[in-house]
């Protein structure tokens, strides 16, 4: 303590900016913060998270926050008592050329420091991820769930349609989609009706999850309880035509059978490796299907309850709640001769002669419904399809926490890569709005602060209802609407109300014919107008850059470099907005009233 | 340096007749006086024993004594050119509801002097003050600052250009702190901040309040922390209103003293404007008289000769007018004006004070007080 206090007073006698702005304690409350989080993440991240959470959402999801946000507060109030204890400028003491820039820095990088707890809380809970899922004894985790899991399905959604061996695409070049009378069209004989396809997508959505290649331009019909699937591209009539449709080039369609094919197995997306990470790869995927192939084929019985065995095991040490019968699961596999999982599941339901009561669903009303789908092949529509299938998935018959174990890779995957950076650019941004505001109250009068705030809503009403003057003039004008004119007259017309501010304040300043109260209120709505102004010269050029580019067919708008897209340029324009409004502050408190 | 030398000479006289506190003041300005940080040092040692239980008068004699000797070595550059400050040409301004018209002023300020501006209330002492200090505009006339001319910008400027208003702002923190803070912005840094915020501190006599607060400190404290700061700030031209408003008596002669004396610094003398309706106490000690009367500059050397040649007594008496008329009967042109409260009595002749005391007396009046103010701008009040 009086090593600090000393460090204060040599500050004070040598750094009077850097003591002002009392950096060094909000520095030491700073470290005090990311210390208390990143121990809090560690030890709330416990093994409910490890399934539960995601390290990089943990800190808004515990209650971790609301400390954080309760401690800034304190801080800075505090801070604050201290900080306008003493002022420079409004005691006309002589003020370096750089006093603002120096001090909203220094402002800057404390509150920025002192808001992003969120960096080491998220570290500490990666820590005991890390610490709780080592990398080696993980991954042979993950290879049994991987293995195990081949036969303990109980939906489809993690098989990969596009890679079945059995599958191949077939050439439908003549099939089109006609926008005009909303049909496909072609010269065989499917007919095929788009109106149904909303209802196909989300059945496929249910049924194959991540659909490959065929993702996006894929679409489908349930034809006799045939599934179709389609890849569509946009194609002129004629090489000269403007005029295209949109024509199927293949389709696929899956096995007529309810058998389980070995090559589905082969097309298993493991758990958890969704995300295109290093546990993604294909030879590791297949490392896994090969080995339930030759299972498969060869029937060995013994290493596939094994398998599932390691499953339940893997399963039980994270306390991943399950009820998985190893025998249950061979039986059916053999008497169905590895057919389908949805059909183990039905059959299971049906057939076990111990089958679970029907006062054990945890969802009643769900019962009625697989029971009337399980006594019929197929269902006749995707939308009961879907019926079916979240019944069957919200109860507790055939049941492990597939999420859980999804949760749980999930976290190891991201913090072994540190894949988050959710609020890298917000932190800044709220370091940069606190700083902003508390150099505010460093040379503004509160009174003038507090006349500019309704002149500035009523001029911002005023700027709203000339935006909305400019935008429905325009409305019916087709040629205005597509040459961008009411987006162009609309940043000019915003550009143009705050360069009248910034301008006349700038003129008050340097004529000194202003009344002083009218130039206080006009420097409070500047300031705060400051940060924008460089953001809406680049939003200015940004917009007039705009122009068509044409091409065969169509014209394309295109834009100029848009600095927005980044968040970093929109920091760094704030930052020289305000550092430019700072060279007006030691000349307009010069002024005489 | 025989300014100097004669400085010393006049705190060694104080200190031998046993005027410890005077004595001590006025040493502390000579160490100031020296710019040199060996001397602050010791000065701040003597201050440090003289605040302790151990003081004893005898010591702080001998130790006094040894900081002259020590002084009477010490070399500085003495400014003795008495460098025009402010200069304002027929400065005018029109405010308020009923245009209240202010002017027009023109007055000259150099290094050393003491302006003193009396008025009634609202007759724009505030007024001109703020103007000078460049705080509030004016409509007429010409201010020319020869302050610093390194200043580049208005600001710089009022960095040079104290104004200490009737009512000082209320700081926060420690009076050191904010005296340091203050140091510091002036690039007084280092040990020698701290050594001269202690001068400071020592100066304006709160050695034992230094780490006091604004709410722990009284009015007069509050002014003198306000004049400690204005003084670390090495001002040009110090322009104070009202500063001895809420003080008592003693506390007025004091800072009245001192503002004296460290206008008169030889190595950073400054000039002074002073507002106040303590009439003898501003007149005691400066050099200019300013008068306001309905916004409009008084002198009293616009009085024409024959009003130059009175004798004017301010007096209050026990006895009746009649009496006092009789007394006065053997003294030929007397006049007599009761305004209520004292009597104001004059007589055609310079410097008469005697011949009219010597009548009272002979008449054997009570006499409860009596003042000269043949010189004095209260002529112009009453």
């Amino acid at each position: 303590m009086n090593k600090l206090k000393k460090i204060n007073q040599y500050l004070l006698e040598n750094y009077p900016i850097t003591w002002h702005s009392k950096i060094l304690q909000l520095l030491v409350a700073g470290i005090f913060s990311w210390i208390v989080s990143f121990i809090s993440g560690y030890l709330l991240f416990g093994l409910n998270e490890l399934k539960y959470d995601e390290v990089g959402d943990f800190y808004s999801d515990s209650n971790f926050v609301s400390f954080h946000v309760i401690y800034c507060l304190i801080i800075i109030c505090i801070w604050a008592i201290f900080y306008y204890k003493n002022n420079a400028i409004k005691s006309f003491y002589p003020l370096s050329k750089l006093y603002f820039v120096k001090l909203f820095s220094q402002l800057f990088i404390a509150f920025s420091f002192l808001v992003s707890a969120y960096y080491p809380f998220t570290y500490g809970t990666i820590s005991r991820v890390r610490n709780e899922l080592k990398i080696n004894d993980t991954e042979a985790k993950i290879a049994k769930l991987n293995l195990g899991a081949a036969f303990v399905l109980n939906d489809k959604t993690i098989y990969k349609i596009d890679n079945n061996k059995e599958i191949v695409n077939q050439k439908l070049s003549s099939i089109y989609y006609n926008d005009i009378s909303n049909v496909w069209e072609g010269e065989n004989n499917y007919m095929y009706y788009p109106q149904k396809r909303k209802d196909t997508y989300s059945g496929l959505n249910l049924f194959l999850g991540d659909f490959g290649d065929l993702h996006d331009s894929l679409s489908t019909q349930i034809d006799n309880y045939k599934y179709l699937f389609f890849k569509t591209v946009d194609k002129y009539e004629t090489a000269d035509s403007c005029e295209s449709n949109l024509f199927v080039t293949d389709f696929v369609q899956l096995p007529n059978s309810n058998n389980l094919h070995v090559y589905d197995f082969q097309n298993l997306n493991p758990w958890g490796l969704e995300y295109g990470t290093i546990y993604t790869q294909k030879s590791n995927n297949k490392a896994i299907t090969d080995q339930i192939l030759r299972w498969s084929k060869n029937r060995e019985f013994d290493s596939i309850e094994m398998a599932i065995n390691d499953f339940i095991d893997v399963c039980r040490e994270y306390k991943i709640d399950l009820r998985l019968d190893p025998q249950v699961i061979l039986k059916y596999l053999k008497i169905k001769d590895f057919h389908h999982i949805e059909s183990i599941t039905r059959q299971y339901e049906n057939n076990y002669n111990n089958r679970i009561d029907v006062s054990d669903f945890t969802y009643p009303e769900d019962y009625d419904v697989i029971m009337k789908y399980a006594n019929n092949d197929l269902a006749v529509s995707s939308k009961d399809n879907i019926a079916f299938c979240t019944a069957l998935e919200r109860q507790e018959i055939y049941f492990f926490e597939k999420e859980a174990i999804r949760k749980l890779l999930e976290n190891y995957e991201m913090s072994h890569t540190n894949r988050f950076d959710n609020g890298f650019m917000g932190m800044f941004f709220l370091g940069f709005f606190l700083a902003f505001l508390f150099v505010l109250f460093e040379f503004a009068n509160i009174v003038s602060i507090l006349i500019a705030i309704p002149i500035g809503g009523a001029l911002m009403i005023l700027v709203a209802l000339g935006l909305i003057f400019i935008n429905l003039s325009g409305s019916f004008n087709y040629d205005n609407y597509d040459n961008h004119s009411r987006e162009k007259n609309s940043m000019i017309f915003v550009f143009c109300i705050v360069l009248a501010i910034v301008g006349t304040t700038i003129y008050g300043i340097f004529s000194k014919t202003f009344n002083k109260k009218v130039l206080n209120v006009l420097v409070s709505m500047t300031y705060v107008i400051s940060p924008f102004f460089v953001n809406l010269i680049f939003g200015v050029y940004f917009v007039l850059s705009g122009h068509s580019v044409n091409t065969k067919c169509n014209s394309e708008y295109v834009y100029g470099y848009a600095f927005f897209a980044n968040p970093l340029w929109i920091l760094l324009f704030s930052i020289i907005g305000l550092f430019a409004f700072f060279s007006l502050i030691k000349k307009y408190k010069a002024l005489e009233d | 340096m025989k300014l100097f030398h004669e400085k010393l000479n006049i705190v060694s006289s104080h200190i031998h007749s046993g005027d410890y506190h005077l004595g001590f003041r006025k040493l502390v300005d000579c160490v100031l006086d020296t710019q040199d940080k060996a001397f602050y040092k010791l000065c701040i040692d003597f201050a440090d024993w003289n605040e302790s239980d151990l003081r004893n008068d005898a010591e702080f004699v001998e130790r006094a004594l040894a900081l002259i000797q020590k002084l009477e070595k010490a070399t500085f550059e003495i400014k003795l050119d008495k460098k025009p400050l402010l200069v304002a040409e027929n400065v005018s301004k029109v405010y308020g509801r009923r245009k209240f018209r202010l002017g027009d002023i023109s007055i000259s300020i150099h290094e050393g002097d003491v302006w003193g501006l009396v008025g009634e209330n609202g007759n724009g002492k505030t007024t001109l003050l703020r103007i000078l200090a460049k705080d509030l505009k004016f409509d007429q006339g010409n201010l020319q600052y020869q302050i610093d001319e390194n200043a580049s910008s208005d600001y710089d400027l009022r960095t040079k250009l104290t104004y200490i208003p009737q009512r000082t702002p209320k700081w926060y923190g420690s009076l050191k702190t904010n005296l340091k803070f203050a140091a510091t912005h002036y690039g007084i840094k280092g040990e020698e901040n701290e050594l001269i915020v202690l001068m400071m501190i020592i100066r304006f006599g709160f050695w034992k309040y230094r780490n006091h607060n604004w709410d722990e400190l009284s009015s007069g404290y509050k002014m003198r922390f306000e004049l400690a700061r204005t003084f670390l700030r090495s001002p040009k031209l110090l322009l104070l209103d009202e500063p001895l408003a809420n003080l008592d008596v003693l506390a007025q002669q004091l800072i009245l003293e001192d503002l004296k004396n460290l206008s008169q610094s030889l190595s950073n003398p400054l000039g002074i404007i002073l507002s106040s309706q303590q009439l003898f106490e501003v007149e005691k000690i400066s050099d200019k008289i300013l008068f306001l009367k309905n916004g409009a500059p008084t002198h009293l050397s616009n009085a024409n000769e024959e009003e130059e040649q009175l004798t004017v007594l301010e007096l209050d008496i026990l006895d009746s007018r009649e009496e006092l008329n009789a007394a006065l009967d053997s003294l030929a042109g007397h006049e007599i004006k009761f305004n209520g409260g004292t009597y104001l009595v004059s007589i055609p002749v310079k410097n008469g004070m005697n011949q009219i005391l010597q009548a009272l007396v002979n008449y054997k009046i009570q006499i409860r007080y009596v003042r000269d103010i043949s010189q004095s701008t209260r002529r112009l009040f009453i």
